[in-house]
């Protein structure tokens, strides 16, 4: 049974990891889309919001073609620094994070739309410069919409299972992570362990849904 | 001068393209930018404020240039030190009223605590009669509450300038006059160079010391310039005005000359023949009329009155400069041109001379002098 264990904390380094990286690139990527105005942006913005849509195995090709060994980002990590994603968890963190950033993405945009721009403008004219307005109004009144949609990115970084097979492959106390040791344990007929990898997955996404619905509704302290 | 303002800016594109172009020198301590919504009003105040890029222009404020496009110089909005009360006020629903006031007072990438304490943000939470409200949010204070809130807020960092975005076009009548006094005493009592953007008429008569109407973008007004460019001569008289000569009709003793303005406006002078053949006057030339500030005489509704004075220029006026015994009374009569009327006291309260209100001047052929250039 310590195999579940193990499952379990690679699964949570991996899904901690992800949400960590979503979490700064989805925040940039929902304030440009909020605040800037380009041609395509909402093109951008549905490229962005793909991997919600895309089979997990699609997203993972994708991924293998970019940083396999041979994928065009890939080769050039392997020549020029020696470095390979491909079957290591460091892999498995960004498929996961590419299929959990839309959550953070969104939710962000959506946060950031809600806020009056004369609030922002109040505290440029007030003598603040664009970074302190950013730390000091904005981020405080969307804050709650981000948590939210952080919570969500990841809920399905710790359950992702196709990108993270095609990419990290299932190597047990390596990239074995706990959906995979689920499909593992069951395909080798342990009923046993694959009941346990179940209740500790299920458990961890319903606290962690009960945690986001309590955040979801952007509240902002004075206001009911 | 206090306020050097022209803006020049075109937003948007085809059918909601949208050109402003403004311009106005004013010394008011209380100005208005008057015009209905939509006129270009708010983005003169965004422009003024670095919230609005202009496509060219100045803004200056008493002696510092805030943007000039042929200097390339345009501050940031955040070193402007402008104070800005925005239309629903902007306040910050996730700060407490304290945390509000000392927001301009606390540098860095971090919040003022609720505990804040500074000498500044106490005086003004005083002032504004908030104190006893310190420690609550935004949201929970009442319209009354939130305005004096938006001004603690903009006057605690001692701006050189207030710009108020009709600031109380979100009040119920009442309020409204209830806070048109107090920002009057605030005003007063402070003596921040204040602009004031509106649609009501009634802000004007409560409030300012000089208006600039706007409308469809534009708003042109200089004050009377006492050395107009090309007339090199400098006269007692406070109006000038440069034109063409349109009409010339000569009688037995005394020509009547018509001049017209640019604008369009007609300003009919009788002077004597032998002044005529003296400057050379002809129809088709360029000529300048002085009319002295105490020859006009000022109405506020001529209705039928039929009057001898041959010249009756109609307008609105922007600003109204009390004396000891007389008012000057400005009236701005449209195209940029602006006269000004010497009336008592007595006179420009009992015919209601107040900025924003309707007024003709009206004065004599033959108290106009013309000149010519040269």
């Amino acid at each position: 049974m310590d195999a579940a264990w193990i499952a379990l904390g690679l699964s949570l380094k991996v899904a901690l990891s992800a949400t960590a990286l979503d979490l700064f690139l989805g925040v940039a990527a929902g304030y440009a889309l909020a605040r800037t105005r380009f041609p395509g942006r909402e093109l951008v913005d549905s490229i962005l919001l793909l991997p919600m849509v895309l089979p997990p195995t699609v997203l993972g090709y994708y991924l293998l073609v970019v940083i396999g060994r041979r994928g065009w980002l890939g080769a050039w990590l392997h020549e020029e620094l020696g470095i390979d994603l491909i079957f290591t968890w460091q892999g498995a963190v960004i498929a996961a994070a590419v299929v959990a950033f839309p959550f953070v993405c969104k939710s962000a945009r959506a946060a950031f739309e809600t806020i009056d721009v004369p609030v922002e403008q109040a505290a440029r004219v007030l003598g603040l410069g664009p970074a302190a307005t950013f730390f000091r109004v904005t981020l405080p009144l969307a804050w709650r919409g981000i948590l939210a949609g952080t919570l969500l990115a990841f809920a399905r970084a710790f359950g992702e299972f196709g990108a993270t097979l095609m990419v990290a492959g299932s190597i047990p106390g390596k990239t074995q992570t706990l959906s995979i040791a689920v499909y593992e344990a069951v395909q080798a007929g342990q009923d046993d362990l694959a009941n346990l990898l179940v209740l500790i997955t299920s458990t961890t996404c319903i606290a962690v849904l009960l945690l986001a619905g309590r955040l979801a509704p952007a509240r902002i302290p004075g206001r009911s | 001068m206090i306020w050097d303002v022209a803006i020049r800016k075109t937003v948007g594109a085809g059918a909601q393209r949208f050109e402003l172009d403004v311009e106005f020198r004013s010394d008011a301590q209380r100005l208005v930018l008057f015009g209905a919504s939509g006129a270009g009003k708010s983005l003169t105040l965004q422009a003024i404020a670095g919230l609005l890029a202009p496509d060219a222009g100045h803004v200056r404020i008493g002696d510092a240039v805030l943007f000039d496009s042929a200097l390339g110089i345009d501050l940031p909005a955040e070193r402007r030190s402008l104070g800005y009360v925005f239309q629903e006020y902007a306040l910050f629903p996730h700060l407490t009223v304290r945390q509000n006031v000392a927001f301009a007072t606390t540098k860095g990438w971090r919040n003022p605590s609720r505990a804040v304490a500074d000498d500044a943000v106490d005086r003004w939470l005083d002032t504004l009669e908030l104190t006893a409200f310190a420690d609550r949010f935004a949201d929970q204070l009442s319209g009354g509450q939130r305005q004096r809130l938006a001004l603690a807020r903009a006057l605690v960092a001692a701006p050189r300038a207030l710009l108020l975005d009709e600031p109380f076009a979100a009040l119920d009548a009442a309020l409204r006059r209830k806070l048109r006094a107090e920002l009057f005493a605030m005003q007063s009592r402070f003596a921040v160079p204040t602009l004031l953007i509106t649609h009501d008429e009634d802000d004007i008569a409560a409030f300012a010391t000089e208006v600039v109407p706007i409308a469809a973008g534009r708003a042109v007004r200089r004050p009377i310039d006492p050395d107009p460019q090309g007339i090199r001569m400098k006269t007692s008289a406070r109006n000038h005005f440069e034109g063409t000569i349109s009409r010339l009709t000569s009688g037995a003793v005394n020509d009547e000359i018509e001049l017209t303005l640019p604008a369009g406006q007609r300003i009919v002078a009788v002077i004597t023949r032998e002044s005529t053949a003296r400057l050379g006057l002809a129809v088709g030339a360029k000529a300048f009329a002085l009319v002295k500030a105490s020859s006009v005489v000022l109405v506020g509704d001529p209705g039928g009155a039929r009057l001898s004075a041959r010249n009756q220029l109609a307008g609105m006026i922007s600003r109204v400069q009390p004396g000891a015994v007389n008012a000057e009374v400005t009236i701005d009569v449209g195209g940029g041109l602006t006269i000004a009327a010497i009336v008592t006291q007595e006179s420009a309260k009992s015919l209601g001379l107040v900025p924003g209100a309707a007024a003709t001047a009206i004065f004599k052929a033959s108290s106009v002098i013309v000149g010519v250039p040269g």
